[in-house]
């Protein structure tokens, strides 16, 4: 542990124009996302352009106004794999919709992998219902 | 050898069980943290869902995106961005033994979380006269792909939920403003007003991906 005096020296780092210089980008960021919305980007970009900035805006926040850069150590491991285990989580999710057949998708939805063609004549061969 | 300052924080707030205040504000940060982790987990089911079905239904998405009101959402950025940074100042303010400004920071964060709330129910209102209700209950007449029902699904969910932190933030923050009022919180002693302000900025940075998802989907 180390003593009350370092720590309080290393909260003065913290001067008021660190807070005021981050707020300034976050404003200057939130601004970007709303122009690029409205800019109306391709579909392919406009995700990721959109998540790219609030994964910026998120860790402005995370570092300075959470104060995540004075603390190491459990704290940190703690954010980290909460973050972590939201993508496993998301990108599982995704990767099952992304490679579904399209009858087991709703109704509607343009994504998906075509069915499997199974002919009468393989069904009778292999003697099963083609659902392999 | 230990201020007098340093030696009446200890009197007053430092628990038995603990052998330093020092100690007793990091084991309460740790668990503050924790606390967030499984508040980033409870949203994180619902980004979930809504990266499935946004993955599904990418049309009824945009449709249903076309339906916000993006001036209001915008406005409700800044608004908490701005939260977010008086928050982030009446912390300050405390570590440096101004505890007048930092009642002040607390007061203009709690008006903003306030008018971030007022805006929302504003929305809300709008949505509810024009029928952009979730699921089955969607009435607009506006509306053409019938998974638009499913993007309100998940937007009253997210918003709701947010709301809610929103609500219990902007107590936490009344609650604080009040100790601060009293001149509990000192350059030695401020670790409520810290695990507060965490809560605050967890409220900002869920918005923060909220934001994009639901006003500007292409």
């Amino acid at each position: 542990m180390e003593p009350s005096a370092a720590r309080d020296d290393k909260h003065q780092e913290h001067s008021a124009t660190t807070y005021i210089v981050v707020f300034v980008i976050l404003m200057v960021l939130a601004l970007t996302t709303y122009l690029l919305g409205e800019g109306r980007l391709s579909r392919t970009w406009a995700l990721p352009a959109a998540m790219l900035i609030a994964c910026i805006k998120a860790g402005l926040v995370l570092t300075f106004f959470m104060h995540l850069r004075e603390h190491k150590g459990a704290v940190r491991v703690t954010v980290g794999l909460a973050v972590f285990f939201i993508l496993m989580l998301i990108g599982g999710t995704i990767s099952d919709a992304a490679t579904r057949f399209e009858p087991s998708n709703p109704k509607g939805a343009p994504f998906g992998i075509a069915p499997l063609r199974t002919s009468k004549a393989h069904q009778t061969a292999s003697g099963t219902n083609g659902r392999h | 050898m230990r201020s007098e300052a340093a030696v009446r924080a200890d009197e007053l707030h430092l628990a038995h069980h603990f052998s330093s205040l020092e100690r007793q504000t990091d084991a309460a940060r740790l668990g503050m943290w924790l606390f967030l982790a499984t508040e980033l987990l409870l949203f994180g089911g619902l980004f979930c869902a809504y990266s499935y079905y946004r993955w599904m239904f990418p049309d009824a998405w945009a449709e249903g995106s076309h339906h916000m009101s993006v001036g209001l959402g915008t406005i409700n950025t800044f608004i908490l961005l701005g939260s977010s940074f008086t928050v982030a100042m009446s912390i300050h303010f405390a570590r440096v033994a101004k505890p007048k400004l930092t009642v002040l920071m607390l007061a203009i964060s709690i008006v903003c979380g306030l008018a971030f709330m007022g805006l929302k129910g504003v929305e809300y209102a709008d949505h509810f006269k024009h029928g952009l209700l979730p699921g089955k209950y969607l009435t607009s007449p506006d509306v053409h792909e019938p998974a638009v029902g499913m993007f309100f699904v998940l937007y009253y969910l997210t918003t709701g939920l947010h709301a809610i932190h929103v609500i219990a933030g902007l107590t936490v923050l009344s609650v604080m403003m009040v100790k601060a009022h009293r001149g509990v919180f000192t350059p030695e002693y401020y670790t409520p007003l810290d695990m507060g302000g965490l809560y605050w900025h967890l409220v900002d940075i869920i918005w923060i991906f909220l934001y994009p998802l639901l006003y500007l989907v292409v």
